[in-house]
């Protein structure tokens, strides 16, 4: 029932008089009604710079803050990668905020794990426990039996968990994330010698071969390359850029470029290669830019006088259009004008880093789609790659390690990243629950989660559950119940993103250095408490070295220190309106030094107010900074792999025994250059799909249990509340499936139930799911709804990146 | 007095559906859960119309965002028995929520379906309710909403302008889903000033209008798709 107070009615009474007697007169009142049931006792109203972490894109947001309250979210006109703009997952943030579900207080477990049984406790109490649990350890020189377990985030986390890692003696700061933004993508480091990502000048490219990548949906940095989008097809006057989209789904991607070009899943690495075989065949690469910075291309005699096969033969031999139509399924017509297209545009670049189907042959596929950007010479032209530098912010001291900590820093990892097959991988979240579960090579006795819930995100949750069981002690620091934190002994829940302080050092796809800072623009709702600022107490609490690791009072007072690194770098400026930036820069041009800010307490103040610093120049175009490999070209042939190679056979066995281990059926000089590796698969057969399993734009997993997302899932299924499974509508008709049936998928692992959304754009013989979608917890709004593909994934081992394989997986289709 | 008007570049919209949670935002339009979703009573003032041509592999698929077309010519406000739903003089289609007696003719009457039915008082949790925007009222059950431009952004505007003792700018009112955008690809502004970004997009040889032969006049300009350069 509605309870009226005086004064709610008096103010009812009057929004209707002057409804009425706005109607009376100009109708310049429009909208009337009831007031929104909540009290404005303060109604001041303030703009507050914020970081969105809804995605690892790093957009800057503005949170419109009325009498305290959040009230509502725009893009930071200022902010260099968002300029204003903001997408679903963003605005939606004021959801995650004020969610009904999230944890409000410290939480220990009171009954089995698993079962959902908690006790509020103090923070007080919280910290004790955790303390006690590391200082035991130490005692026992156990501390590399501590695990930390991370997701996917942007922050200054990242150095402050390592920095934790380190100080304490553990190995073993696991990210859990099919994706890296801040290192460079493996094919780049091993082509260019790269030690920082590249940067894709989409802005002013003209051409765009996208294989696989959804740029318009969910790659790295979405709203970056939503703008770019509008920029190239419309506001180059004269100029459209275009798009090309290789992809097996028909993606929203795929349906705003010129064309797209289906390709049978996992075939990618052969397209390239034969596109690169035409470029060759009709002398239309890049010659100059081959010659000059290229290795590996022609045939070569190393020191030894043994005579190696060069990027040239191998692909005129064996990826002749013909031969590649028939393993792409590409028509060959379409081969050779994609390659003319791509070579008679300048700039032009391939897209192929992330967003491809992980399949086990991933990394020599994207080398192949890398060889393309050399073959076109777009490295460091305008429109072409940049490398990113360093953001000018770690000056933290540097870290003393006693005898005791350095030893338990270099013992292996839990999960073998960097070691025998996994020499490639930087973190090898799919061999941790293995290795937990059989105590290899030690057993794990404490594990942190930070932001991370591989029971719904990663596909080998059972082997998860099995090995969060066998870990005696658990804490999480998500500030939800989401699937994981269910097997936690202690949830100590952190603020969300809108509530704390944020520092972000941005460095991927946009080409230009960035640092956001946000504000807390509400104080924390609930008894919530920074795990910046958690961890930092737990390392005061545990004494010595610990605690002259982390000098800082607080998670803000490392804010500041750290900004101070920009302010003292004097490089780059804190972002300002167009007007400003205009004249600076005209500044600038005529030989004037620019005014910056007077003091640091100066320019932290602006730099609070405004949200970002950018250094616009900060990323190098330069052949020597882009290629730094020893003989600084560009290399089709990856000396880098054959060394890495050669360690790891070195380390484990012999080559023998590592190709074995790593399913590569490529030999000799064929390793070390890009190439296709056949994906091992069962058989096709009549009844059988092949399984892909996609990322829309508004679930990221993490964005489930926000109801305004469950009601906008896509623009190309009209489906709420749960995910859809996309059959070919002929195909389905055979099937006696309609559009909306219920339908079991089922493989070899499992089975899920969704609703068919039967789609004439799909392949006869696959069928796609979204991600996101089958919580079995986090919250009313996200638990129970739809299913999670994952349930079904058959993971394959994927040595080189260590994240797990996510396609390929065969199903078959009945009528619920 | 200005004639507000809206172009959206459909060769610039890539279909992320910005727009339609910005709305949801700005205006407290309610989500309405899974099972009114099921018979199709979701609430998106702004929607995403999706058309697919052709088969695999040469399918086509196009996306079309969908506001109120603020017709010069409403259908709805003819059929409103209450006079709830008009045209204000400065083009915007309005509803007064309180008059709505719910009879749902408008609906009936729009040819691009931009009219909701509220079937139910849909609550939120308390928690949630922290963050209704003070600036526009929750609708009761039984009244028909739809898009006002964010009309309440032009009041707050010109309140503000009359506040400082000025004129108010056309740039100075831009509704939310247009502030957004991401690939700026939706316009706004005032139709009549020629000199406006709107009126010059609207004179395009790409633009054109939904519905155009119902002479409905919408105020909201579509752009065409650029060519689009296939493989030969």
């Amino acid at each position: 029932m509605l309870t009226l107070s005086r004064r709610h009615f008096l103010k009812l009474f009057m929004g209707t008089v002057a409804g009425l007697s706005a109607g009376c007169t100009d109708f310049d009142n429009i909208v009337s009604g009831r007031l929104p049931p909540t009290e404005w006792e303060n109604p001041i109203e303030e703009w507050i710079p914020s970081i969105c972490q809804q995605c690892l894109g790093g957009c800057g947001l503005l949170v419109r803050v009325v009498g305290g309250r959040p009230v509502g979210v725009i893009g930071n006109p200022l902010h260099p990668i968002n300029s204003g703009g903001i997408c679903p997952k963003g605005l939606a943030s004021i959801q995650s905020l004020n969610d009904p579900d999230r944890v409000q207080t410290p939480l220990k477990r009171i009954g089995e794990r698993g079962e959902g049984k908690w006790q509020p406790i103090s923070w007080e109490e919280a910290n004790d426990l955790v303390v006690e649990r590391l200082r035991a350890l130490k005692e026992k020189d156990l501390t590399h039996s501590l695990a930390i377990l991370a997701g996917q985030f942007t922050d200054l986390r990242d150095p402050l968990i390592r920095r934790f890692a380190n100080a304490y003696g553990t190995p073993n700061y696991i990210r859990n994330r099919c994706f890296a933004p801040d290192e460079p993508a493996k094919a780049h480091s091993l082509m260019q010698g790269v030690t920082s990502p590249l940067g894709y000048d989409l802005m002013n490219t003209g051409l765009i071969l996208s294989f696989g990548c959804s740029l318009l949906e969910a790659w790295v940095s979405p709203v970056f390359q939503l703008r770019a989008y509008g920029h190239i097809r419309q506001e180059r006057r004269g100029n459209r850029g275009r798009i090309y989209v290789v992809d097996p789904r028909y993606s929203v991607t795929a349906s705003k470029a010129d064309q797209w070009i289906p390709i049978r899943p996992g075939t990618d690495a052969a397209l390239a290669l034969g596109l690169a075989n035409v470029m060759i065949q009709e002398w239309i690469y890049d010659l100059k830019f081959v010659e000059s910075n290229g290795s590996g291309f022609e045939d070569w005699t190393d020191h030894d006088g043994k005579h190696h096969m060069g990027f040239k033969t191998l692909v005129l031999n064996e990826y002749g259009p013909l031969k590649v139509s028939s393993i792409t399924g590409v028509p060959v017509k379409t081969i050779f004008s994609l390659a003319r297209a791509f070579a008679s545009t300048k700039p032009a670049l391939a897209l192929g880093e992330k967003g491809l189907s992980y399949h086990p042959n991933d990394i020599y596929t994207r080398m192949a789609i890398h060889s393309l950007n050399g073959l076109s010479g777009s490295l460091g032209s305008a429109g072409g790659l940049t490398v990113q530098s360093d953001v000018p912010t770690l000056t933290w001291p540097a870290l003393e390690q006693n005898e005791q900590v350095r030893r338990a820093n270099f013992r292996p990892r839990i999960d073998g990243a960097g070691q025998g097959r996994y020499f490639l991988a930087t973190d090898a979240v799919e061999n941790f629950p293995q290795n937990v579960i059989a105590g290899q090579p030690y057993p794990v006795d404490t594990l942190f989660l930070v932001h991370t819930d591989p029971l719904f995100s990663h596909p080998r949750r059972e082997n998860f559950i099995e090995a969060l069981r066998k870990i005696p002690f658990i804490v999480s620091f998500s500030p939800f119940l989401d699937e994981t934190s269910l097997y936690a002994d202690l949830i100590l829940p952190d603020h969300t993103f809108l509530e704390r302080w944020q520092g972000s050092p941005v460095r991927h796809v946009s080409g230009f250095n960035l640092f956001s800072l946000g504000r807390p623009a509400v104080t924390p709702i609930h008894e919530t408490r920074d795990t910046g600022d958690f961890l930092i107490g737990v390392a005061k609490k545990l004494g010595d070295g610990m605690a002259k690791a982390f000098p800082w009072k607080d998670w803000q007072a490392l804010l500041v220190q750290t900004t101070r690194g920009l302010y003292d770098s004097e490089e780059g400026y804190i972002v300002s309106i167009p007007e400003e930036e205009a004249f600076r820069q005209f500044l600038e041009r005529s030989g004037y030094r620019t005014r910056k800010e007077k003091s640091f307490e100066a320019f932290w103040d602006s730099l609070s107010a405004k949200g970002a610093w950018w250094n616009p120049g900060g990323s190098s175009t330069k052949l020597r900074d882009l290629i730094p490999t020893p003989p600084g070209k560009f290399a089709f042939y990856s000396r880098l792999l054959e060394e890495r190679m050669r360690t790891a056979a070195e380390n484990s066995g012999g080559m023998k025994r590592l190709l074995a281990e790593l399913g590569l059926e490529a030999r000799g000089d064929r390793l070390y250059l890009p190439h296709h590796e056949t994906v091992e698969g069962q058989e096709n057969s009549e009844s059988s799909f092949t399984l892909n399993a996609y990322r829309i734009m508004s679930m990221s997993g993490v964005t489930a249990s926000q109801p305004w997302l469950q009601e906008t899932l896509a623009p190309h299924v009209k489906e709420t509340w749960e995910n859809w499974v996309e059959i070919n509508t002929r195909k389905a008709e055979e099937m006696g499936i309609r559009d909306g049936d219920r339908v079991w998928l089922e493989s070899s692992k499992g089975k899920i139930q969704l609703r068919a959304a039967t789609s004439s754009t799909v392949a006869p013989d696959m069928v796609h799911i979204p991600f996101g979608q089958g919580h079995r917890a986090y919250g009313r709004w996200a638990k129970g709804r739809g299913s999670n593909p994952n349930d079904v994934i058959i993971s394959l081992d994927d040595t080189l990146k260590g994240f797990g394989v996510l396609a390929g997986t065969r199903v078959t289709i009945t009528k619920a | 007095m200005a004639l507000w008007g809206m172009v959206i570049d459909l060769d610039k919209c890539t279909a992320c559906q910005a727009c339609m949670v910005a709305c949801k935002s700005e205006n407290n339009v309610p989500f309405v859960g899974k099972g009114q979703a099921e018979r199709g009573r979701v609430i998106s003032w702004l929607d995403m119309v999706t058309e697919t041509e052709e088969e695999y592999p040469e399918a086509r698929t196009k996306f079309i965002p969908r506001p109120c077309m603020h017709c010069d010519k409403p259908p709805c406000v003819k059929v409103c028995p209450v006079y709830a739903t008009y045209r204000n003089p400065e083009g915007i289609v309005a509803q007064i929520w309180d008059r709505c007696i719910g009879c749902r003719f408008c609906m009936a009457a729009c040819p691009y379906n931009v009219k909701y039915f509220n079937w139910h008082q849909y609550r939120i949790p308390k928690t949630m309710e922290r963050g209704l925007n003070p600036d526009v009222y929750v609708r009761e059950w039984g009244v028909v909403e739809k898009c006002t431009f964010c009309s309440h952004r032009l009041l707050k505007a010109r309140d503000r302008a009359a506040a400082e003792r000025r004129e108010m700018r056309a740039d100075e009112y831009i509704p939310a889903c247009v502030e957004a955008c991401p690939s700026n690809a939706m316009y706004f502004g005032d139709l009549k000033d020629p000199e406006s970004t709107v009126s010059a997009l609207s004179r395009s040889p790409r633009a054109f209008h939904l519905l155009e032969d119902l002479g409905t006049e919408p105020k909201v300009t579509y752009l065409m798709e650029g060519e689009r350069h296939a493989l030969r």
